[in-house]
């Protein structure tokens, strides 16, 4: 039973089978070509590296669940459970690794992997190191010379030992570690949401279960809002839509200022970073304003559900006296918030592609187009959750974050294209969808009322 | 008597606010054992530190004579607890819930768990998190009383349930209860429950056990005065806990009635009329 919790979910099992079978697929064409031993180890590895990583975020609900102290031999069982799991993923490694070296290196690799990720999931503030060492790859132009030269597979594989020593050791200590009480109540309330209803997290994680910087963003976003209502005799209808429709995970002036830093000091970074790993920088101002753009959705879709309530009051309210009246100021905030977020990630990308010219003016041209398509479907398929009677907030949030990933994945390959998009009319023709998918659901909106709201 | 729970000089504090206080108490097998105290007073604290689901600041606690910091699989297998807060994991469904629990006891009982199953109504397929609160704290008491526990600890249980679970709930702890060498504590605001079930009361206040005795001699004790006498008369009452002035009677609550006292006076011809108080009163007499 407590590796079914561990493992649990089908998706989860049957994406690490298949890179699995990948492996396996892998070494059974082409068994002998040494390059393909690397390809079979990576995809070890990293199907491995998922696993560890979805474990490591139930195993914290598991060690601090508060019976796992009174239970008895809780933690011998749920050691000899997490032993299980790691042979089990150690098999494929076994059975498609010809070379001992190999196996033994791959292993060792394994286990830290495991390590890392248990290891970040209960102390966040290690977080911070994996970030910085993104940049790694750029410093290692000024390893000294005896260093690179030094075969890393052998060194693994001869750490093994120790490697497995200090995990065994680590294993151990998770019986004793209590941690930041704040961070593993967040991590669990994140997590068991996040089985549970996929997605649907944000907002329901506690203020104090945050970090500083987040409560910070929050309570600023928000204070702007008490602003409004202290400043204002008689708030409009928009107003009021925008006062009641605040929750933890809005997006508000404070977020625009953070990402704009945020930007600010990565572009001046990657200034300082030339040769080759300067292509992973030059992936930056495509993945960041599809990320921002996702968030903005994301954020506003779960606030909205999370307030759903209170709007609903709000819509019976005398003020809003007409029928359509509230359907109208509602959908013309959303509109509203998605331009402003829309045009904040236009104008500060020209900006940044006029300063630091890591893209070209096509590219920019090209991304604002692919995003813009997206914004239009995202929305779409907001306000058709919210004008239906059933439910379908966790299927909403699926379709927008694939719509966000694909997005991610179209750019990065017309990346190097040298012509606008809006020249294809196969593009036009999937922006004309867009907008009609999007004018009739916001028409239904208005005719419907919001009913699911 | 065996001693199942010893606690000396238990101290806890969250951040600068002092919950327990050099708290000392013993609690003996087959105490059936209401805890009392305000909002705030400590009584999940106290629960959960003597359970060592919680750090304590400073003390010592034994269960069943072992400290209660390195507890055998043995003695926790005696041990039921019924958090105020449920915590289990959400998204198990109450069957999946019920099997995870089961690997860790010997003594589970199957028997049990599918008897209250029953008779609570509770879906075996739904999640957790799907439950209604009550539906929740029926499924957490299952899971306390399925292993047969010999000390089972209940934090606020009926809280959550609707009048009828606990009507049940309480008949399941007089069943327990008949059987000798079971010890409950349980925290609660309901007096009546606590008056229909426990043995003994406990009042936790200002950090430590202020009151711990029988519940009949507490009841017993506990009492109203009524004296009738004249105003310039000076009358001192014993043990008194709070009195008030009338012009023809003196009215007060004592925490112990002196039966020496009672026929002085009675031999000196003061009326005095005594009238017990509910379990209610004398908590809000004890702690005001």
């Amino acid at each position: 039973m407590i590796i079914n919790i561990l493992t649990r979910g089908w998706i989860l099992r049957v994406f690490i089978m298949l890179l699995w079978l990948i492996a396996v697929l892998g070494r059974l064409v082409t068994p002998e070509a040494k390059f393909d031993v690397i390809v079979i180890a990576v995809f070890i590895v990293f199907a491995n590296g998922f696993l560890y990583l979805a474990l490591s975020f139930r195993l914290i609900m598991l060690t601090h669940q508060s019976m796992s102290r009174l239970l008895p031999n809780y933690f011998s069982q749920l050691k000899v459970a997490l032993l299980t799991i790691f042979l089990i993923s150690l098999l494929p490694t076994l059975l498609l690794l010809p070379d001992v070296i190999a196996w033994f290196a791959v292993l060792s690799a394994l286990v830290c992997i495991a390590v890392i990720f248990v290891t970040l999931t209960y102390k966040t503030k290690l977080n911070y190191g994996i970030c910085a060492l993104f940049f790694l790859p750029s410093l290692s132009d000024n390893l000294p010379s005896f260093m690179a030269e030094i075969n890393l597979a052998l060194v693994l594989a001869w750490s093994f030992p120790l490697i497995a020593w200090g995990a065994y050791l680590l294993l151990n200590r998770l019986e004793s570690y209590h941690g930041n009480a704040d961070h593993i109540s967040k991590i669990i309330a994140m997590n068991g949401l996040n089985v549970n209803k996929p997605l649907l997290a944000v907002d329901d994680v506690p203020v104090e279960s945050q970090n500083r910087c987040q409560q910070w963003l929050i309570k600023s976003n928000l204070n702007d809002y008490v602003r409004i209502i202290r400043s204002s005799n008689k708030l409009s209808h928009r107003q009021l839509i925008a006062v009641t429709a605040q929750g933890l995970g809005s997006i508000g002036r404070s977020t625009y200022l953070s990402w704009a830093g945020i930007l600010i000091a990565i572009s001046l970074l990657a200034k300082h970073i030339t040769g080759e790993h300067n292509a992973i920088i030059l992936l930056l101002p495509i993945i960041f304003p599809t990320v921002m753009l996702g968030m903005g959705h994301l954020n506003l879709f779960q606030v909205i559900n999370k307030q759903k309530g209170l709007l609903k009051r709000l819509s019976i309210m005398p003020c809003f006296n007409n029928k359509h009246s509230f359907s109208i100021a509602f959908i013309r905030y959303i509109i509203a918030e998605q331009l402003k977020l829309y045009s904040f990630i236009a104008l500060v990308f020209a900006v940044f592609t006029y300063l630091f010219q890591f893209i070209t003016f096509t590219l920019y041209v090209n991304i604002l187009a692919v995003t813009a398509s997206v914004f239009l479907v995202n929305l779409a398929l907001m306000f058709w959750c919210w004008s239906n009677k059933q439910r379908f907030e966790g299927i909403i949030l699926w379709l927008m974050l694939a719509a966000i990933i694909f997005c991610i994945i179209y750019l990065v390959v017309i990346a190097d294209q040298q012509v606008f998009l809006w020249q294809s009319s196969k593009f036009i023709a999937v922006n004309l969808l867009a907008v009609s998918l999007f004018s009739i659901s916001a028409y239904q909106s208005y005719h419907r009322g919001l009913r699911e709201l | 008597m065996t001693v199942v729970i010893k606690i000396e000089a238990l101290n806890k504090a969250y951040k600068n606010h002092q919950v327990l206080n050099n708290l000392h108490w013993e609690i003996n097998q087959g105490d059936i054992v209401g805890l009392l105290g305000k909002n705030g007073a400590g009584k999940s604290t106290l629960l959960k530190g003597l359970l060592n689901l919680c750090d304590i600041d400073g003390g010592t606690i034994t269960l069943f004579g072992e400290d209660h910091l390195n507890l055998s699989a043995q003695t926790k297998g005696l041990i039921g607890y019924v958090p105020q807060e449920n915590d289990e994991i959400s998204w198990l469904s109450v069957s999946d819930l019920i099997k995870f629990r089961k690997q860790f006891y010997t003594t589970w009982c199957d028997e049990k768990v599918h008897q209250l199953v029953k008779r609570w109504n509770i879906d075996l397929t739904k999640k957790i998190a799907e439950l209604s609160p009550g539906q929740v704290q029926r499924v957490l008491i299952i899971l306390a009383l399925a292993s047969k526990p010999a000390l089972i600890i209940f934090d606020e249980p009926a809280a959550a349930l609707d009048p009828e679970g606990r009507r049940d709930f309480l008949k399941e702890i007089i069943a327990l209860a008949s059987e000798e060498h079971i010890t409950i504590i349980f925290s609660t605001h309901i007096t009546s429950d606590l008056e229909r079930v426990a043995n003994k009361v406990a009042i936790l206040e200002q950090g430590h056990i202020c009151y711990f005795d029988d519940l009949d001699t507490t009841k017993e004790n506990v009492v109203q005065l009524v004296i009738s006498h004249k105003i310039d008369e000076k009358i001192t009452v014993p043990y008194v806990l709070r009195s008030k002035q009338h012009p023809k009677y003196l009215q007060c609550v004592v925490s112990q009635l002196d039966p020496n006292w009672l026929s002085t006076m009675k031999n000196q011809g003061v009326e005095i009329h005594v009238t017990p108080m509910g379990l209610e009163d004398i908590f809000l007499e004890l702690t005001a």
